[in-house]
């Protein structure tokens, strides 16, 4: 094993200061103190508000809506079905290029024929306050005539099956396998084979503040604001933009204090695109604000996964190869943009993924059904994978009279390995998870807990300890969906302003929902430049610093720079060069922003990524990589044996060690990074 | 979710809140409103008229009258944690307050409340059959009291007829032969229970017990009493097998339903485990 790894982050700038210190955030007292401006806060003039009447059937067929009762309800402006925003939206389908065979129905805002889930919003009705509109909305009429539901697994796949797309031939929505060769050969030849069958319930996130959002149409300048709890402005920005036929310099989306994020708060959803058009219909502000039970149907799902997989074991414990059949009911569409795809796809690709393994082979299906759309949620695929891998990597230590350290230590990627490659593809650059499990074992002091555990067994109480490691995707960069066609980011950037009397002041593109990017390009900046990060004062959400075409991706930070390889750089100019709209030639790791050759094409005085303000002009690159972390943790449960018997219902402690990259920490201190200046 | 319209009054008296309820077509009384603002807001209950009770001064306050205590219905559940006269003359309340909900809601929430809508998950319900407490009714007739024995009828019916109002709870004060005990088990703290139990009994010099009352919340559409296993118990002492004949009484007892969360099996023995704790926290001087 090499040399123990520490955490201390590295110092990029020759000033030391704030980079890599536990500082407070400059944000957290205007936050406690009440004076946050959330969507919600927010009250514009002539402002009206919308809610919708939502199917209570999982497939219905909508035979007849009447809306004359609710129309004459008093305060009510307008009351809209699915075919009055057809007429001003295009239709939208979550599918990537990349991600070949994929199917998925066009969506609307509201449904012209069928209810696919129940929850779906069917009819929006719109008055002069959130009370006044349900009011009216108990009045809409709708005749559901029921079909018949799609409600699980089998259920989609099953011979005869209702379809939940008459449109398409099957429920299908994806499915892709992954095969290195040679795997039954390995199976037959093992000296065991340990398998199991892993059921995952649905989640979701559950924020603090709930989706909100209010479009702003004024139809006599064609222009559209947009005040909305999101993490991703600027994909907005270009949704709205393209789907109602605005032109996008006229399109602004602003993302104020967003009070929780998890990844529900970047996806497209109906009453949100419904909003946009309804305040185009009335040119006057509308305002949606989700309440907790239409966010519970309509906000995404995650991880509905039923996950069979097995193991071929060496006599001495060495693991040689998994199989795997993942399959997720998704819901009746896939998701738009980031689709419902990508979560099978990442658990297919991380099982195994801290471990060596000569063989790997894997079936992934993504089926459709009738329920609430699900996708990207905090950790995509990763709990699900880990469990899996875990699991049987547990029942191979049993096998092989190995304990749970030992057949981790035996079978993990060895540190001074790197770089390689995973077994299903991933490219690692410096993980170390040989150093973590060992740092993690003095950490939680695994002899002693192992003899508490059997004095605690002799007394009647069962104990469980876990271990377990994984390898995490933080950053793969604006190719992950680029690739396949989804505008979502292509390059964040800062504005950095001096001010006369000697403030800077820093225009950030990404978002803040409560993880401390503010904090942390305070941070940055300040070490940068040598001042006190109290004279830097930070704006994020992409309200202003929208003019510069900045882009982001899902709620990292930008991730302060790193040296773009100077082969990327002259590709890229290779690729303006020649007008290139597809700039993506290599493979994944090609990393270019998809818009970034169109942007220039039509814009050429504004080249690219470079800033210029009064006083300083400063570039930021993003680095352009995937960045795994390495990790591990373990937990106890089930301290209430006599009622909870191997139940793990009340958690009693948790642990976790970080590795090299240092897990778990998204901040300046983790990476290495430079600001370049530009000459004026 | 907003609640619909309705019109609102705020009455002085019992007499005028009674009229005022008796008046409208289709109306609530509101004391904490921690169930039913809730109700109203998702629109599952749209009086046309709230009658608050917040005024009435009969419902206020806790006072001791011989070996009875009153406790006024807008008693706070946050109150059962500091009332001095309700930790000494009725501890069992003052024990299973911090399991009900949390906090900001039992700053609201109301003793009186909480035993009008009679949820079969609720605590205070329950504690009431174990006490023996009484319920102190006005309606037309005047001021009626009704045994908790005799109140809890069926899910969310007790014996209040429409339009009455649960003015107090009168509850036996405890002597210093009296034990008693609470325990619930919940997923998270806070939660509505899985199982729930309270129990009080008077216990003899020797440690034999005189009698008890054992009554279990979350397991049926009503707080239920275990009679079976309170006569098992009278006139003996607590041992470890006395505790597991008990809970072989458990399963005739109760017959929860099947739900979605919790299968019936599941239940029965989370009340048995419930049981012999409680059992053995009383084995030996409160």
């Amino acid at each position: 094993m090499n040399a123990p790894v520490t955490n201390a982050p590295a110092k990029p700038f020759d000033r030391p200061g704030h980079v890599g210190q536990p500082l407070s955030r400059p944000n957290a007292k205007r936050l406690l103190a009440g004076r946050g401006r959330y969507v919600t806060d927010i009250t514009l003039p002539r402002m009206l508000h919308a809610v919708f009447v939502r199917s209570p059937y999982a497939h219905a067929r909508i035979a007849d809506v009447d809306i004359a009762a609710a129309q004459a309800m008093p305060g009510v402006r307008l009351v809209a079905t699915g075919a009055d925003l057809a007429r001003l939206c295009t239709p939208w389908v979550g599918t990537l290029d990349h991600f070949k065979g994929m199917k998925s129905p066009p969506q609307l805002p509201l449904p012209l024929e069928r209810a696919v889930w129940a929850g779906q919003a069917v009819v929006a009705v719109v008055a002069d306050t959130r009370a006044l509109a349900e009011d009216a909305a108990e009045m809409v009429a709708i005749s559901f005539e029921e079909l018949p539901p799609v409600t699980d697994l089998d259920m989609a796949q099953a011979e005869g099956a209702p379809r939940v797309s008459p449109e398409l031939a099957d429920n299908m929505c994806f499915r892709a396998g992954l095969d290195t060769g040679g795997v039954d050969d390995i199976f037959a030849n093992a000296a065991h084979v340990v398998e199991g069958e892993f059921h995952f319930g649905r989640h979701t996130g559950v924020t603090l503040e709930p989706r909100a959002i209010i479009a702003d149409y004024d139809p006599s300048e064609e222009r559209l604001t947009v005040h909305h709890a999101t993490q991703t402005p600027y994909q907005f920005q270009d949704l709205y933009a393209r789907h109602y036929g605005i032109a996008e310099s006229r399109v602004r989306v602003i993302a104020p204090d967003v009070g929780g994020s998890f990844g529900v708060k970047l996806h497209v959803y109906h009453e949100d695109m419904a909003v946009v058009g309804l305040s185009m219909m009335l040119g006057r502000p509308v305002k949606f604000v989700a309440d907790r039970t239409e966010a519970f149907v309509s906000d995404i799902h995650a991880r509905d996964h039923r996950v069979k997989a097995r193991a071929a074991v060496a006599a001495d414990g060495t693991i040689l190869a998994m199989d795997v059949e993942d399959e997720t009911a998704v819901g009746a569409f896939s998701t738009y943009p980031r689709t419902s795809a990508v979560e099978g796809n990442q658990v297919i690709r991380l099982i195994g993924a801290p471990y060596t393994l000569a063989g790997y082979r894997a079936d992934l299906k993504v089926l459709f059904q009738n329920k609430v759309q699900t996708s990207q949620y905090r950790a995509v695929g990763h709990p699900i994978a880990c469990a899996v891998t875990e699991r049987l990597v547990d029942l191979a230590g049993q096998k092989a009279g190995l304990d749970p350290f030992a057949v981790r230590a035996k079978n993990m990627i060895a540190d001074d390995a790197y770089p390689c490659a995973s077994a299903t593809g991933y490219k690692f650059e410096a993980l170390s998870h040989q150093a973590c499990l060992a740092k993690l074992h003095t950490l939680m002091d695994y002899d002693r807990l192992r003899s508490e555990q059997a004095e605690a067994r002799a007394r009647g109480i069962h104990r469980g300890i876990g271990i377990a490691a994984f390898v995490e995707i933080t950053n793969p960069s604006p190719a992950f969906y680029g690739i396949g066609g989804a505008r979502i980011s292509a390059q964040d950037g800062a504005i950095i302003k001096i001010t006369p009397s000697g403030e800077v002041r820093c225009l950030i593109s990404v978002t803040e929902q409560g993880q401390g990017t503010e904090t942390i390009m305070g941070q940055i900046v300040a070490d940068y430049l040598g001042v006190s990060r109290d004279i830097v004062d930070r704006t994020s959400g992409g309200a202003q610093a929208q003019g510069q075409r900045a882009r982001r991706r899902r709620g990292h930070p930008p991730g302060p720079a790193r040296r773009a390889g100077s082969r990327e750089r002259r590709n890229r100019r290779a690729r303006h060069r020649a007008g290139a709209h597809q700039p993506f030639g290599g493979g994944a790791h090609r990393l270019f922003p998809l818009r970034y050759a169109a942007r220039r094409h039509q814009c050429p005085a504004l080249g690219g990524a470079s800033l210029r303000t009064a006083g300083l002009s400063l570039r930021l690159h993003q680095r352009h990589s995937r960045l795994p972390c390495g990790g591990g943790c373990r937990d106890r449960a089930g301290e209430d044996p006599q009622a909870f018997r191997g139940g793990g219902l009340r958690p009693h402690h948790q642990s976790a060690a970080g590795g090299r990259t240092g897990a778990r920490r998204r901040g300046a201190g983790a990476r290495r990074g430079f600001l370049r200046r530009v000459p004026l | 979710m907003k609640a619909r319209a309705f019109s609102y009054v705020r009455s002085e008296t019992l007499a005028d809140a009674y009229a005022a309820f008796a008046q409208a077509g289709d109306a609530s009384y509101i004391s904490g409103g921690q169930s039913l603002v809730p109700a109203l807001a998702l629109r599952l209950q749209a009086p046309e008229l709230l009658v608050d009770l917040g005024a009435v001064a009969e419902m206020h306050g806790v006072t001791l009258d011989g070996d009875m205590l009153r406790i006024g219905g807008l008693t706070r559940h946050a109150q059962m944690l500091t009332e001095p006269l309700i930790a000494r003359h009725a501890p069992l309340l003052a024990q299973a307050a911090p399991h009900v909900a949390h906090p900001a809601i039992r700053n609201r929430g109301t003793l009186g409340g909480s035993v009008a809508l009679a949820d079969p998950a609720s605590e205070f319900p329950a504690m009431m059959l174990a006490m023996d407490a009484r319920m102190e009714i006005f309606g037309a007739a005047g001021t009626r009291l009704v045994p908790a024995d005799a109140y809890f009828q069926d899910l969310y019916q007790t014996a209040l007829e429409p339009g009455e109002i649960l003015v107090a709870l009168h509850v036996p004060s405890v002597g210093p032969r009296h034990r008693w005990a609470f325990d619930e088990l919940t997923r998270r703290r806070g939660d509505y229970a899985m199982v729930g139990a309270g129990l009080q009994g008077l216990f003899e010099e020797d440690g034999r017990i005189e009698h008890i009352r054992i009554a279990f919340f979350s397991v049926a559409a009503t707080p239920v009493r275990v009679k079976s296993v309170e006569a098992a118990l009278a006139g003996r002492k607590i041992d470890a097998a006395l505790i597991a004949h008990v809970q072989g009484l458990i399963d005739a007892e109760l017959d929860p339903a099947e739900d979605e969360h919790l299968p019936p099996a599941m239940r029965l023995h989370l009340a048995r485990v419930l049981l012999g704790r409680l059992l053995q926290t009383v084995s030996s001087p409160t």
